[in-house]
């Protein structure tokens, strides 16, 4: 075990270097010395050292220096400083800049064994903090989904479960709840997961080119077809296709869709022969299709078919308790992307955000953290950070003095309809009024789910 | 180094060196350890003045490292190793004090006995301890090993005057016994 620690002795004195170096081969460490702080330097940038023991006082490069440097380039290592009895103050900036201990000569090397402990348990315990952080991360996160509330544990159930088929999945969900992921997170474990996945966003693709795309043409299959392509049924070879917001199809590619999901062949543009295509189909929607069915706006026979399995991902206001997780973890992902240091949210900001209504989902969450990160000066997210969350609280009460009580209920009603991310229940709770009452104010005041 | 000159090692004696005013009762205790425990050949070297040229006026102690270079430098009249026992205080630059110092795998070890308050068994256990190192021996974490790393004169007290099972089979390999 011991053999595993390295051990650094920097000190311009000779004999300094050699008692220190000689105590630790006895005590089986693997020691190397240097005598000045650059001579550190380099030898820190040839091999890994787990300590450093340093001398304060050295020509050159001094040690508070060498604190600074391995500190910003390498931090895993633990620094010593050793100081004699007058310059304390010394080390004690040491300590403020990252030095985990010092050492006053001379010393007893009992001290000496004391400091080597108190470091080394430091480590053992930084080691365990990791690989624990790295275990509850295996809970709480899903191949990218992060989540541990009940509702996620059973979506995770429910992927594992279903990953191995190749049966046809319908992803419910609000816009921002994750569905994307929910559809790799099933590609990832199912037997596909070397071949592509292909995502697919049928609401921002014209109709012409959607059918090009996925069916890929001839060349002179029409005018502009210079070459032949190939269309994503084609290239998916083997993998996943995930339609995103499939309710959006026309009815006409919604025939064709039909077709090659019974006969799992294609007929590509300016082409007569069919050919086999090979792929399980993911379909996403935030419409609800059944209504869609209602009204004659989507295929009955087409619903059943993608519709074999239906997995719904919750909106984050019914998973509030996920909230600190998302956030934490955002709050790593964009203190990073921006080499800025925020990394905790006062509990005042935190309440603020678990209160909020998230219409916009995750995304939405995403999105006010990455803000916040990026406006903040601080380390830590005030609730003042997430002000742009309910614009009234900051810039006061709009006035109201020239609207008619029919106009403040539609701009009320409309708001906590909003907050609540349209749930008539909660929303009928705040407003302290039946579900029947709001639905008949929703009517009266001609309001629309976004 | 010591590996490689083992075969000449053998072939001769450990001297016991005692440097300034060691009682005979220390050197038959070390001696007789040696005989028990290893069982080596060993020869009791003439006694030497006190060390004086190894004191440091600041610390008013003896620099081992000093002591352990002018034996080096000496004739050592047919010993491959040397203990010396000294009667003054020892320390290294960068401790306050130690109770013996010997580099490992090397030819000279210093006991102290200033600190160890006129008994014998402590001397034994710090003779074995240093010897150890000039056998290449690190540290042992077995606690009631000789080679167990003392921190003062209590944890000095709960350690074995012998070596565990490993490190013996290690010394007397080196000592060729």
């Amino acid at each position: 075990m011991k053999q595993q620690v390295s051990v650094l002795v920097v000190d311009d004195e000779l004999i300094v270097r050699e008692s220190l170096y000689h105590w630790f081969k006895k005590e089986g460490y693997r020691a190397e010395t240097a005598p000045s702080g650059e001579a550190a330097l380099e030898c820190l940038a040839k091999e890994r050292f787990d300590i450093l023991f340093v001398d304060m006082k050295m020509p050159g490069m001094d040690g508070l220096e060498l604190v600074e440097k391995t500190q910003e380039r390498y931090p895993d290592a633990s620094v010593v400083i050793i100081t004699a009895y007058g310059s304390i103050d010394t080390a004690v900036t040491a300590m403020k800049k990252g030095a985990s201990d010092y050492l006053l000569k001379p010393f007893k090397p009992d001290q000496l064994s004391l400091v080597m402990e108190k470091i080394l348990r430091h480590k053992r315990l930084d080691r365990e903090c990791r690989y624990l952080k790295g275990e509850l991360d295996k809970i709480t996160r899903f191949d990218n989904i992060i989540g541990e509330s009940p509702e996620m544990q059973a979506l995770y159930a429910m992927i594992t479960d279903i990953a191995d088929t190749d049966a046809p999945i319908l992803i419910l969900g609000e816009t921002g709840t994750g569905k994307e992921l929910v559809a790799k997170a099933i590609h990832a474990k199912s037997g596909r997961k070397n071949a592509p996945f292909i995502p697919i966003n049928c609401g921002s693709l014209p109709d012409t080119l959607m059918e090009s795309e996925l069916f890929g043409f001839t060349r002179g299959a029409f005018t502009g077809a210079h070459a032949a392509r190939k269309g994503y049924f084609e290239v998916v070879a083997g993998g996943t296709l995930f339609l995103d917001e499939i309710g959006e199809v026309s009815s006409r590619m919604q025939v064709d869709l039909l077709r090659v999901l019974e006969e799992k062949k294609i007929t590509k543009l300016g082409e007569t022969t069919p050919r086999e295509v090979d792929f399980r189909l993911i379909s996403a929607t935030r419409r609800g299709l059944e209504r869609m069915i209602k009204a004659g706006t989507f295929r009955q026979d087409l619903f059943f078919r993608i519709n074999v399995i239906t997995l719904e991902v919750p909106p984050l206001r019914k998973r509030a308790s996920d909230i600190p997780l998302l956030v934490d973890h955002f709050l790593t992902r964009y203190s990073r992307e921006t080499n800025k240091r925020v990394d905790r949210v006062t509990s005042d900001a935190m309440g603020a955000l678990l209160s909020h209504g998230w219409p916009g989902n995750v995304r939405e969450l995403e999105n006010a953290v990455e803000r916040a990160v990026v406006l903040s000066r601080s380390r830590t997210l005030s609730l003042e950070a997430f002000d742009f969350l309910t614009p009234g609280r900051k810039q006061g009460v709009p006035d109201t003095r020239n609207h008619t009580l029919r106009e403040m209920e539609r701009v009320h009603v409309a708001k906590i309809l909003e907050q609540t991310g349209w749930n008539i229940t909660q929303a009928a709770g705040l407003l302290d009024i039946s579900r029947t009452t709001l639905h008949r104010m929703i009517k009266r005041n001609g309001l629309e789910k976004p | 180094m010591a590996w490689k000159n083992r075969e000449s090692l053998l072939q001769h004696p450990l001297g016991i060196l005692p440097l300034g005013r060691v009682e005979g009762e220390m050197i038959k205790a070390v001696a007789g350890a040696f005989a028990g425990e290893i069982g080596m050949p060993l020869r009791v070297m003439p006694g030497l003045e006190s060390p004086d040229y190894a004191f440091d006026r600041h610390r008013i102690q003896y620099d081992a490292a000093r002591i352990i270079t002018r034996i080096e430098s000496m004739d050592l009249a047919g010993c491959a190793r040397v203990l010396a026992l000294v009667d003054v205080d020892l320390f290294v630059p960068v401790f306050t004090f130690v109770f013996g110092e010997a580099r490992l795998g090397g030819r000279v070890a210093l006991v102290s006995l200033f600190r160890l308050e006129d008994r014998p068994e402590r001397a034994v256990k710090i003779a074995l301890h240093e010897f150890g190192h000039l056998c290449m021996l690190d540290h042992c974490r077995e606690s009631r090993c000789v080679m167990h790393f003392a921190k003062g004169l209590g944890h000095l007290d709960r350690v074995a005057p012998y070596y565990c099972r490993y490190c013996l089979g290690q010394v007397t390999y080196m000592a060729g016994v």
